[in-house]
């Protein structure tokens, strides 16, 4: 054990240093030293995270479940234990207004809620480590299919190790506190996940099943049928037929599970997870754009804004799938960052994933414009938030407003992130597709 | 937006292609401007005179009446009492005497963590308010000791006679909580964490409602006081609301007993502007150094941590007093203190704040949170010092922007359109091969400082003294000194470039300082001053001989964290090593310096003899 761990850890280590070496000049790692790199990306974040609850348990326990940052009222485990609390009792989990999370999570966690907190934190931990093998199998399918395609002449191409996507999630801090902070939020990123990989792999049903259970979860990644239905590998004549059975089929499903759970906890299930997601009716601070302003709009419009503001989120789905039609996978990937900058109830751990998925485009990454400023926009915007958070809320020195400012700076850096790699995957297609492009400047308006 | 900002790939427009090119020559005067814009704060043109913002204070609005035969005798009876009894129990019979609800809380504490324990008494007496129902409070405080170890009896006297002068009134709206605590800050400390109901070990029974405002009293031997210090900076950089340190220096100026600031004198109006420069530039630094590094004098810091706004009045004696030069050491019991026979106006000031406070409809907030206070009565508000700190951020940031441009060979910033490809690609393997090993040493820089953060906290029952701390500290430093040596040999033959790093950890820097300034503008100044300015001119000129490395490193070396905290014992007036006392503050109070030497300004002066050393 020792000697093998030993070689391995020298060889994460020099992934890490090379970020994943496919220069042409080192050769190919094999299939099996590449899986047993990622065997221990995923043990070693196991490691992590069991190390940090052994030693800050206290900490972690106390202070990360109640940051708005991380855990908002549609993904707080508090309130998730508050429902599994009622339901164990035969009331309603949806009595009393605490609990807005889908039905599916009081069936998963119903088992958990009878056994010690160690349990609870051994899920979270294995969401991750799904997660992060999930990002891992979808970085390997999406590099085979990849080296496949045409590129553009005389580029390297370059294509992250799935080991160092893994990586790249499982140590991202974003990620470790999401899931210390147990926002159900991983539940949905694990859904969503498996929905991409399943649609790139053909296997429509199973993509159809996930985000049907995503979009229970947490509503938005409902969009994410647009880039998954356009991913089936039928030929082109049933092209458009495919299509319309996987949306059909993915409605059936929704409609089938949203029956279930009328049966099983009444029709009060929907008006306070899904209805209260599209109303915003908790107006706790968060890293999104809605709260403030529906504090401060005026109730006779509130009806009209709420609709402009879900619309923005929502509205992408079609067009952002239609766009890139031919990289259906790279249309997810953008989606899954829309949802994070425009949904009502986002959280850090809904950046992280976006940040996540990043690493499976890495050939986009060289023709990215604006890192800079939006690698900048984002630290301030992450780190100003608890600063304005403990100003306003703790010490009452400043007010709304900072937190608020903090919020625009975190939206404003992901649209921004979100513009580059859009048209970095623009700037691609047409070096590919109209080589005469390829020596003249293109420039955006 | 693309004419504006734009990568590698496209054409870039020609302003930014100059700006890119050029920024570091801004950055340097920017820095240097950020410098200068904080010495122009102290010119009296520059802040404006304070007022009111909360009209229902309503500040010198009554008669004040403390000091009477029966007051005077409730001060008595405490020097009588000191004579029977231990002083807790002594303080604890005189408030019950007076008819206040009284109880003692013994509590245990460590200064540092695992390493000993003291024990110390608190006292309290809560004045029931005759026209409420106990649900918000105000809270006058006293150590029995003061700030130089001398004895404070005089303040114990001074709450007595308050006790006995408020509970003969009927006006009060909200309860009085008189506090004397024998441990300073951690007694006060204990007292708050117990009264908010957060302590376990040694929980308070008799207990009032929401505090709304706290005083501290500091009163030291003396035959008489010729005015007050006024003193409002708590731990985290928190400060009392404008409101409060304003109407207590406006009522103190109406009882003949001035408060001022920091206990510096106003300079006579007519002076010559260099004397009201100096004077206001002193004031400022105390401000700085109690902001950045915690105040040292009264114990109303603790307050402000739970949203209390407080405030310490300290009694000023003269230079010459033959009372005050006696009785300095501490050494005596405090019965034979004699008691200041000039309390009267003392106690009327606070009687006219108290009466003020008592008026407040809710808690203080109309006025400035943040502010500078370069003189009595005058205040700079945010606005008009926190662009000091956004010229710093700035001249990081411009930093920044241009050596991430300038890494690689030059031709990777032609932007001829028929060499994209293969410059976007060359630019690319570039980043791919360099970034994972410039955030490989951040992050290794950064585990080293982890260590020294943690190994205080992990070791049991060693005892850190000033000797062990300062022995700990160097072997610390000859452990980094030879890091630095071993990874930038390594990094050397890899053929790392500084640039990149020195632009990554520029944009970190930048976002730590930026975060502090809207918390603790006086630690984000220090530390842009100890740690930002220098990797601003790391590499300013070449360094490629020896000798130029050589004395690039020492220069390095003289502003490191070690270097800096020797020589910042005598300026912020520590007893001993200030690490130390940072490591007092982060464990009890949850103070930020601490943890900022040991992960930011610690691993940044590394970082940059790293980029003086590699190529």
């Amino acid at each position: 054990m020792t000697a093998t761990s030993k070689k391995n850890g020298d060889a994460l280590v020099d992934a890490l240093r090379s970020g994943g070496t496919a220069k042409k000049t080192s050769p190919p790692p094999t299939a099996q030293a590449e899986s047993a790199r990622l065997a221990y990306v995923l043990a070693l974040g196991c490691v992590v995270r069991i190390c940090i609850l052994v030693m800050f348990g206290n900490l972690v326990h106390d202070y990360l479940p109640g940051r708005v940052e991380l855990s908002t009222p549609v993904t707080s485990f508090k309130r998730l234990s508050e429902g599994l609390h009622l339901s164990a009792h035969n009331i309603s989990p949806y009595n009393g207004g605490v609990f807005h999370q889908s039905p599916l999570l009081l069936l998963a966690f119903k088992g958990l809620y009878y056994l010690p907190e160690a349990f609870c934190d051994a899920v979270y931990i294995a969401m991750d480590v799904v997660i992060a093998l999930g990002l891992a199998k979808l970085a390997g399918a999406r590099a085979a299919r990849a080296a496949q395609q045409v590129g553009v002449p005389g580029e390297t191409r370059f294509a992250c190790r799935p080991s160092v996507v893994a990586a790249l999630y499982l140590f991202n801090p974003l990620v470790v506190a999401t899931s210390l902070a147990k926002s159900t939020i991983v539940f949905s990123h694990a859904a969503i996940i498996g929905a991409l990989y399943f649609g790139l792999q053909g296997l429509t049903n199973w993509a159809v099943v996930c985000t049907a259970i995503a979009t229970h979860l947490s509503l938005y990644p409902a969009m994410l049928i647009a880039p998954i239905s356009l991913m089936t590998h039928a030929a082109d004549v049933h092209r458009g037929r495919a299509i319309t059975a996987t949306v059909l089929k993915f409605i059936a499903l929704v409609l089938l599970l949203h029956t279930l759970f009328v049966a099983i906890y009444g029709a009060e299930y929907f008006s306070a997870t899904v209805d209260f997601t599209v109303r915003v009716s908790d107006l706790q601070p968060n890293v999104g754009l809605f709260w403030y302003f529906f504090i401060e709009i005026f109730d006779e419009f509130r009806a009209f804004f709420i609709v402009v503001f879900q619309l923005t989120a929502l509205a992408f789905a079609v067009p952002v799938a239609y766009r890139f039609r031919h990289e259906p996978l790279f249309g997810g990937v953008l989606l899954v960052g829309i949802m994070s900058a425009l949904k009502s109830y986002p959280a850090w751990g809904d950046l992280a994933l976006f940040l996540g998925l990043l690493p499976i485009y890495e050939d986009l990454l060289k023709y990215t414009q604006y890192v800079f400023l939006s690698a900048n926009l984002l630290l301030y915007g992450v780190g100003l938030a608890p600063v304005f958070w403990h100003l306003w809320i703790e010490q009452g020195s400043g007010n709304a407003n900072f937190f608020y400012a903090a919020t625009l700076v975190y939206v404003f850096g992901q649209i921004t992130l979100l513009f580059d790699v859009g048209s970095a995957m623009l700037r691609r297609e047409l070096d590919i597709h109209q080589p005469e492009t390829r020596t003249r400047t293109v420039v955006q308006e | 937006m693309s004419l504006v900002l734009s990568g590698q790939g496209e054409k870039t427009s020609p302003v930014l292609r100059v700006a890119r090119k050029y920024s570091a020559y801004l950055s340097y005067p920017l820095a240097i401007c950020g410098l200068f814009w904080l010495l122009v704060l102290p010119l009296s043109s520059f802040s404006r005179r304070a007022y009111f913002s909360e009209n229902a204070m309503m500040p010198g609005q009554v008669y004040t009446t403390f000091g009477t035969r029966s007051h005077m005798d409730a001060m008595d009876r405490v020097d009588a009492e000191l004579k029977t009894k231990d002083r807790a129990h002594a303080v604890e019979a005189v408030f019950a005497s007076i008819g206040l609800d009284t109880e003692t809380q013994a509590f245990t504490y460590s200064k540092v963590p695992r390493i000993g324990k003291h024990t110390g008494t608190n006292v309290h007496g809560i004045l029931r308010a005759p026209r409420s129902d106990s649900v918000e409070a105000l809270v006058i405080a006293a150590s029995w000791t003061t700030a130089s170890n001398a004895s404070n009896v005089n303040a114990v006297r001074l709450m007595a006679g308050l006790a006995q002068y408020a509970s003969e009134q009927v006006y009060w709206a909200r309860d009085i909580v008189f506090v004397v605590t024998d441990s300073g800050e951690q007694g006060i400390e204990e007292w708050l964490r117990a009264y908010q109901g957060l302590s376990t070990t040694s929980p308070l029974f008799v207990r009032s409602g929401i505090i709304q405002a706290a005083l501290s009293l500091e009163l030291p031997p003396a035959k008489r006081y010729t005015g007050l210090g006024l003193y409002f900076e708590g731990k985290g950089g928190q400060l009392a609301n404008l409101d409060y340190v304003n109407m207590v220096q406006y009522v103190s100026r109406l009882e003949r007993m001035p408060a001022y600031l920091h206990g510096m004198k106003d300079v006579p109006r007519r002076a010559h502007w260099w004397t009201k420069y100096t004077s206001a530039t002193q004031l400022l630094l105390r401000q700085v150094r109690a902001q950045a590094f915690g105040s040292s004098t009264g114990i109303h810091a603790p307050f402000l941590r739970y949203r209390i706004d407080a405030i310490t009045l300290a009694g000023l004696p003269q230079s010459d007093d033959p009372v005050s030069a006696v009785f300095a050491h501490g050494l005596f019991t405090d019965a034979d203190v004699p008691a200041a026979p000039m309390l009267r106006p003392i106690g009327r000031t606070i009687e006219a704040s108290f009466r003020s406070l008592n008026n407040l409809l809710e808690h203080f907030h109309q006025s400035f949170f943040f502010y500078m206070l370069p003189a009595n009565q005058r205040y700079v508000s945010i606005g008009d010092y926190i662009p000091a700190a956004g010229l710093m951020i700035g001249s990081l940031l411009l930093q920044a922007m241009h050596l991430w441009w300038m890494q690689g060979p030059d031709e990777l910033r032609s932007d001829s359109p028929h060499t994209r490809i293969a410059r976007i690609n060359a630019y690319y393997a570039l980043l791919r091969t360099t970034l994972p090993s410039s955030v490989g040493i951040i992050l290794r820089v950064h585990a080293l400082g982890l260590v020294l953060l943690l190994i205080p906290q992990l070791i049991a029952s060693s005892v850190l003294t000033d000797t062990t701390t300062t022995a700990y500290l160097f072997t610390m430093a000859l452990a980094s000194i030879s890091m630095v040596l071993h990874t930038s040999d390594i990094y050397w033959t890899r053929g790392i470039e500084w640039r990149q790093l020195k632009s990554i950890v520029s944009v970190y820097l930048a976002v730590i300082v930026a975060c502090l300034s809207v918390m603790n503008f006086s630690l984000a100044v220090a530390l842009f001053v100890v740690a930002g300015l220098p990797l601003v001119f790391t590499r300013v000129c070449r360094v490629d001989t020896r000798i130029r490395r050589a004395s690039g490193v020492l220069l390095l070396m003289a502003v490191s964290p070690v270097c800096m905290m020797t020589l910042g014992m005598h300026v912020l007036g520590c007893t001993s090593n200030p690490f130390r006392v940072f490591l007092a503050d982060f464990y009890s109070f949850g103070s930020l310096v601490y943890p900022l030497v040991c992960l930011v300004y610690w691993p940044v002066n590394l970082l940059c003899m790293i980029m003086v050393l590699i190529q």
